[in-house]
């Protein structure tokens, strides 16, 4: 356990910069911009350049949002004199203050932290992409570089390296991105919840809106593990083709996902929809972009039984757990560790 | 008995249809330092290799009583080697590298390595891209002598050094590694500078081995003498192996022909291995 660990600092430690520091560096960058335009007063709903031109001259903002209530949509606006009213679907409109409508106050406690996670989900989206990158080249760059041969130097199993390698840059990739992801969220969602008093929005409670983001964390993280899981095949793969191409091996592991598929459409397919073949094909790409999990999941905002705006947690989980059930998931983890054993054993039968 | 710790039979290796290395027979027993002598393209690394578990092969190997392929991580906790001084990770830093090999190898001592490296000019929060090829395989070496291995395998260990670095890498292995229970296994191009620590070598030659011999009967066995110009049909009687021709005298290399015989041409002397190697070359 001792030497897995230190293989999984190893590959950390080589591949810091794409793992550690880029989400690091998209997180402050964006921190950063958020605050910035907290600061200038332009962090509000419905921003343009024409509104803030118009608030340099003192004259207000009209800036607007709409809110899907379930029952049709409501628009937020905040007057040119800083009051925010609310115009209900049925046309009533109403001005926000302390006695704001608790379904509308509920709907801005839910949505509230929902559009700063999808803004603060950058650096985990960009880890996405690029442990793609580190994976292609975590077992080819050795071979390239060399130091394949220090490392085998070491009293250390071909399957520990390579399983090693998925670990980190996947397992621990990801999780450190997502980690980046919520501490940014934190700061986004504190901003917010601290300035939203400024545009004339009061009564909301900065209690429910950190518990509801503490809901979607817990959705984020459930449905990232089980992301990981479908997607595990595929990350075996390209850790198998590392393995062994010569050269290029991102575009030796992915240009079949794609190219494949292509031909076979150019060449057979017959506009049917219902195409076993072409769906087989397109299989690996859907994991990827977690197609079979998320497929027929609901919002992630919807009205409870009472009407009122909230994160259904269970009910996501849920969603994403039933895939689990699902033959295909279990398949896939099993192709995964066939990749992953033939990745181990590529590298154990070449020096370089 | 001394211990066998290398056992070839048959050992061989293919790339295609090309045979890298033919079917070799080895027995390489503790207490040996042997050098391993061939032209680029030989097999040297390939035979190499092979002992380490890096590449598959045709054959019987045991290193250490194991199947290097198959138990290469069990093996490397007996063996230590040294590739090249480029195979070091360019992005670590030293002292991450030895917190690495300490958590890797169980037979690492780190402080004897970070002790070594304190008489250097190495500093251990350097990282190795910046440090020079000297200070670079002063830290392979500082980690390999902190490995407490029965075997150390050399493959071009101080290819690009200088002549300083060079010397006192080879002084530090014979000082801080050998003894009569370990073996020391080193190819290089510079046979002058190895020879002198040399208690075996093994030329290899397209993929053969052509001579497989302790230095003593390497001594014993090849002569060479310098013959005046008169005496040289009397000395090509004798077949020798290989003749040069230099400011009016010939010097001919002679294979198990007595020393005795050799005095009637002149004071017969022990063949150095490049000129040896040269000799069986043609």
């Amino acid at each position: 356990m001792n030497k897995f660990l230190t293989l999984i600092r190893r590959d950390m430690a080589d591949n810091r910069g794409a793992l550690v520091i880029t989400p690091i560096v998209i997180a402050a960058i964006l921190l950063v911009v958020t605050t910035f335009a907290t600061l200038t007063g332009n962090a509000r709903f419905g921003f343009d350049p024409e509104d803030f031109a118009t608030q340099q001259q003192h004259q207000g903002v009209k800036g607007g949002v709409i809110v899907d209530t379930g029952e049709g949509t409501a628009t937020v606006k905040r007057s040119p004199d800083g009051t925010i009213t609310i115009t209900s679907p049925d046309g009533e409109t109403k001005t926000l203050d302390q006695t704001i409508d608790p379904k509308a106050k509920a709907g801005l406690e839910a949505i509230l932290p929902v559009g700063t996670a999808v803004a603060a989900a950058l650096p985990l989206a960009i880890a996405l992409i690029s442990i793609l990158f580190v994976l292609a080249g975590a077992l080819h760059d050795e071979r390239k570089d060399r130091t394949i041969l220090f490392w085998k130097s070491m009293p250390v199993s071909d399957l520990q390296t390579t399983s090693a390698k998925l670990v980190s840059i996947v397992g621990i990739g990801l999780f450190f991105a997502f980690a980046v992801t919520i501490a940014l969220h934190i700061a986004i969602t504190g901003l917010a919840v601290a300035t939203i008093g400024n545009v004339g929005i009061t009564g909301i409670s900065a209690a429910t809106i950190f518990l509801n983001a503490t809901k979607l964390w817990t959705v984020l993280a459930v449905g990232l593990l089980i992301y990981i899981g479908w997607a595990l095949p595929v990350y075996g793969w390209v850790t198998m083709v590392s393995a062994w191409a010569p050269k290029m091996p991102f575009v030796a592991a992915f240009a079949p996902l794609f190219v494949v598929p292509l031909v076979y459409m150019a060449i057979a397919y017959r506009g049917d929809d219902d195409d076993k073949v072409l769906d087989a094909l397109w299989e690996p790409v859907g994991r990827l972009i977690g197609e079979p999990m998320t497929n027929g999941m609901g919002r992630m905002v919807e009205p409870s039984s009472d009407h009122i705006p909230t994160i259904p947690v269970a009910d996501v989980l849920a969603h994403l757990s039933k895939s689990l059930a699902e033959p295909s998931f279990w398949i896939g983890l099993v192709v995964a560790g066939a990749f992953t054993y033939a990745a181990s054993e590529i590298r154990r039968r070449r020096a370089l | 008995m001394t211990e066998v710790l290398i056992s070839a039979k048959g050992l061989a290796k293919n790339y295609g249809k090309k045979q890298a290395l033919k079917p070799t027979n080895l027995e390489i027993p503790a207490g040996r330092i042997v050098g391993v002598i061939g032209a680029n393209g030989a097999g040297k690394s390939t035979l190499l290799n092979c002992l380490l578990g890096l590449s598959d092969y045709q054959g019987d190997l045991h290193v250490m009583g194991m199947n290097p392929l198959m138990q290469r991580a069990a093996l490397m906790e007996q063996v230590c080697f040294i590739a090249d001084v480029a195979t070091l990770p360019r992005w670590a830093k030293v002292a991450d590298l030895l917190d690495w090999v300490a958590g890797l190898h169980p037979k690492f001592d780190q402080a004897k390595a970070v002790a070594r490296l304190k008489t250097t000019t190495v500093q251990l929060d350097s990282k190795v891209k910046s440090l020079s090829k000297g200070m670079i395989v002063q830290v392979h070496l500082a980690i390999a002598l902190a490995i407490d291995a029965r075997i150390l395998v050399l493959d071009e260990p101080t290819l690009g050094l200088d002549i300083v670095n060079r010397r006192g890498f080879y002084d530090a292995i014979l000082s801080d590694f050998f003894d009569e229970t370990r073996t020391v296994i080193i190819t290089t191009h510079q046979v002058d500078e190895v020879e002198p620590i040399l208690s075996h070598a093994i030329f290899i030659r397209d993929g053969a081995v052509t001579l497989d011999a302790s230095m003593d009967v390497i001594a014993e066995r090849f002569l060479a003498v310098d013959v005046l110009d008169t005496q040289k049909a009397e000395a090509e009687a004798l077949r020798p192996l290989y003749g040069r021709s230099l400011l009016g005298r010939t010097t001919y290399v002679f294979d198990g022909v007595p020393a005795d015989r050799l005095k009637a041409f002149g004071e017969p002397r022990r063949v150095g291995l490049a000129d040896l190697f040269v000799a069986l070359a043609q």
